[in-house]
């Protein structure tokens, strides 16, 4: 895993965006229907990688990343995310040099080009899923 | 037995032994999951496609043993010669056309044309016009899984067709000499960096194994035991070639980018065609690694994305089904198997009786506190309990024992003694078997120079058409 470069910042992946995302559900309704199982709201990093470890999310972490918060949101306050500085610059570096915007793959598959013609039920519950999963835990930079 | 297996031992396992439930192999599964993969000093990650290429040429099954009792049909090894290259040229132009090039006796194999870029992709078609290209044109096509088998298997594609030529154009004398320098691949440079030294030692020194005569049944400790192991070598991003993201390119799109998965992404994208620099050492400047033997696996490997849950546990990915492949394939136990080993096939002063007994595991104790220590993993979220530890740690599966093996007794760099030792048994009788009449097929002919992966490619590389290619082939 690369250290920390704060022109290149290296992030937190996962591979599997619609397990990620039924593991945020799970947290946020504390239902079990979408893993077989109920998770409690992580409180610590270990135990975070733990839960994404059993729900197939498919975390690899940066070596720099030793925090962790978790924001519980309501319905009744305004919620503003500023990315760190650091990321911001670091993609504006990238877009100059020619680099392209990228977007997890299931946008593709599942709601732009690569969709089928008749979506079904199952494939937006999917994408439902998987867009929790994405905005979880991406920064807008 | 299924047909085309056998076991490492002559006799089978006391199948009266108990095995795991599922739900304690899901839990294993998570405790493998919370582990962190670390690179491999001394194997460059081309290593990791040579094998997984190797091990197609081992074993070919159309069932996997977990799905096999729901299926209702037994599995069964369909490849009846190992080792035979017979997973790149299927039983050649007469029973397998669609891997060739429909002219000069069909003596050339196909390459595919990735975007953009000269024919260095897996050959594909679309069965409507201008569809996807759905259809794999390989004689094994499950060495379309991934881009980077494909370029693996690409790779032995160029030099068949370079081999041709030298034969005149004839395909059985270029299939045969391509055999003999494979085979010698194996024995000079794949098997030196995957064993331990002193099991190579034995092996290379000409030493006897169990079964003296050529196999065409593969033990199944190999097949579900330390063939699984390589997964753990694989990455979970690569260079390919350049220019590239400076984070690499993801494991992910390398599965995606396969005919079965998702052929809207083909053809290739000229991303994907490997600048073999990167992959093999010996090339102008050093490889990347592939990853540490240790029971742990790349995150894409881990999901359901690619490996989706197979049982009533709900436990996806590559991980669990290799535990569970393993348990239904009714392995030798692990205390057993060292023991008949030792006990009965080897004797006591054996160099491998030696290497068992050695070291950080050489005792029943010691292997056992090996891994509950990892299983129990201080307590941390993802341990198991004690009881589950308790019972994996009295009979691990095979491939989790061999993972952990590999990274306690050398440090995840090599293979352990019991893992060399089954992957030297599956493979040095045929080896062996074959080694004389292989050196007399490369003796006087180009390829007799060639002694490693990095001398194959270059030697490719210096045939016209792969000369100053885009994207570079070195």
């Amino acid at each position: 895993m690369p250290a920390f470069d704060p022109l290149n910042p290296p992030r937190m992946k996962i591979d599997d965006y619609e397990a990620f995302g039924k593991l945020v559900k799970t947290w946020s309704t504390q239902d079990a229907k979408y893993l077989g199982k109920v998770y409690p709201v992580p409180r610590s990093l270990e135990e975070f990688k733990a839960q994404c470890a059993e729900a197939g999310v498919g975390l690899s972490l940066p070596d720099f990343l030793t925090g962790f918060s978790v924001s519980m949101f309501d319905n009744n306050t305004v919620y503003i995310r500023i990315p760190p500085k650091e990321r911001v610059l670091a993609s504006e570096g990238k877009f100059a040099a020619g680099g392209s915007y990228n977007v997890p793959s299931f946008y593709g598959d599942l709601a732009f080009g690569g969709a089928t013609p008749a979506v079904d039920p199952a494939d937006r519950m999917k994408f439902h899923a998987s867009r929790i999963g994405d905005y979880t835990i991406s920064y807008c930079e | 037995m299924p047909p085309g297996y056998r076991h490492i031992l002559p006799h089978g396992p006391n199948l009266a032994q108990e095995r795991h439930p599922s739900d304690r192999l899901a839990r294993l599964a998570t405790r493998i999951s919370v582990e962190r993969q670390r690179e491999n000093p001394d194997i460059p990650a081309g290593y990791t496609y040579f094998l997984q290429f190797v091990t197609h040429d081992c074993v070919f099954t159309d069932i996997p043993f977990w799905a096999a009792e729901a299926a209702g049909e037994p599995p069964g090894n369909e490849r009846l010669r190992a080792l035979n290259l017979d997973t790149l040229h299927g039983g050649g132009p007469t029973s397998c056309p669609h891997a060739y090039v429909p002219a000069r006796d069909r003596a050339l194999m196909r390459l595919g044309c990735p975007a953009a870029t000269a024919a260095r992709d897996v050959p594909r078609i679309s069965p409507e016009s201008g569809g996807p290209l759905t259809d794999t044109l390989l004689a094994d096509p499950r060495n379309d899984d991934n881009a980077l088998l494909g370029q693996m298997t690409v790779l032995f594609h160029i030099a068949h067709n370079v081999v041709v030529g030298l034969e005149g154009g004839l395909f059985a004398p270029a299939r045969a000499r391509l055999r003999a320098l494979y085979r010698r691949l194996i024995r000079e440079d794949l098997m030196p960096r995957i064993l331990a030294p002193e099991i190579l030692a034995y092996y290379q020194g000409g030493g006897a194994t169990l079964n003296e005569a050529h196999s065409e049944e593969v033990p199944i400790e190999a097949s579900h035991g330390v063939f699984r192991v390589a997964h753990a070598m694989v990455r979970e991003t690569y260079n390919v070639n350049e220019p590239a993201p400076a984070e690499g390119l993801p494991l992910a799109e390398s599965l995606r980018h396969s005919a079965a998965r998702y052929p809207k992404l083909l053809p290739m994208p000229a991303t994907w065609i490997a600048r073999w620099s990167n992959f093999f050492d010996g090339l102008g400047r050093p490889a990347q690694r592939a990853m540490r033997f240790a029971p742990c696996y790349a995150p894409p490997l881990q999901t359901a994305s690619f490996f989706p849950a197979v049982d009533a546990t709900g436990r996806a990915g590559l991980h669990y089904r290799d535990m569970l492949s393993a348990e239904a394939g009714s392995l030798w136990s692990l205390e057993d198997l060292i023991e008949d080993m030792v006990g009965h096939h080897f004797g006591k002063d054996d160099p491998r009786s030696k290497a068992l007994n050695a070291g950080p595991l050489g005792t029943p104790d010691a292997r056992r506190k090996a891994m509950l220590d990892w299983l129990l993993n201080d307590g941390r979220p993802g341990a198991l309990d004690s009881e589950d530890a308790a019972r994996i740690a009295a009979d691990p599966p095979m491939p989790f024992w061999l993972m952990l093996e590999g990274l306690v007794a050398g440090g995840g760099t090599r293979l352990g003694p019991l893992g060399s030792i089954i992957l030297a048994e599956t493979f040095y009788p045929n080896l062996n078997d074959a080694q004389a009449a292989d050196e007399a097929a490369l003796a006087g002919s180009p390829l007799g120079a060639i002694h490693d992966m990095a001398g194959l490619i270059q030697f490719l590389a210096a045939q016209p058409g792969l000369q100053g290619a885009t994207p570079p082939f070195i």
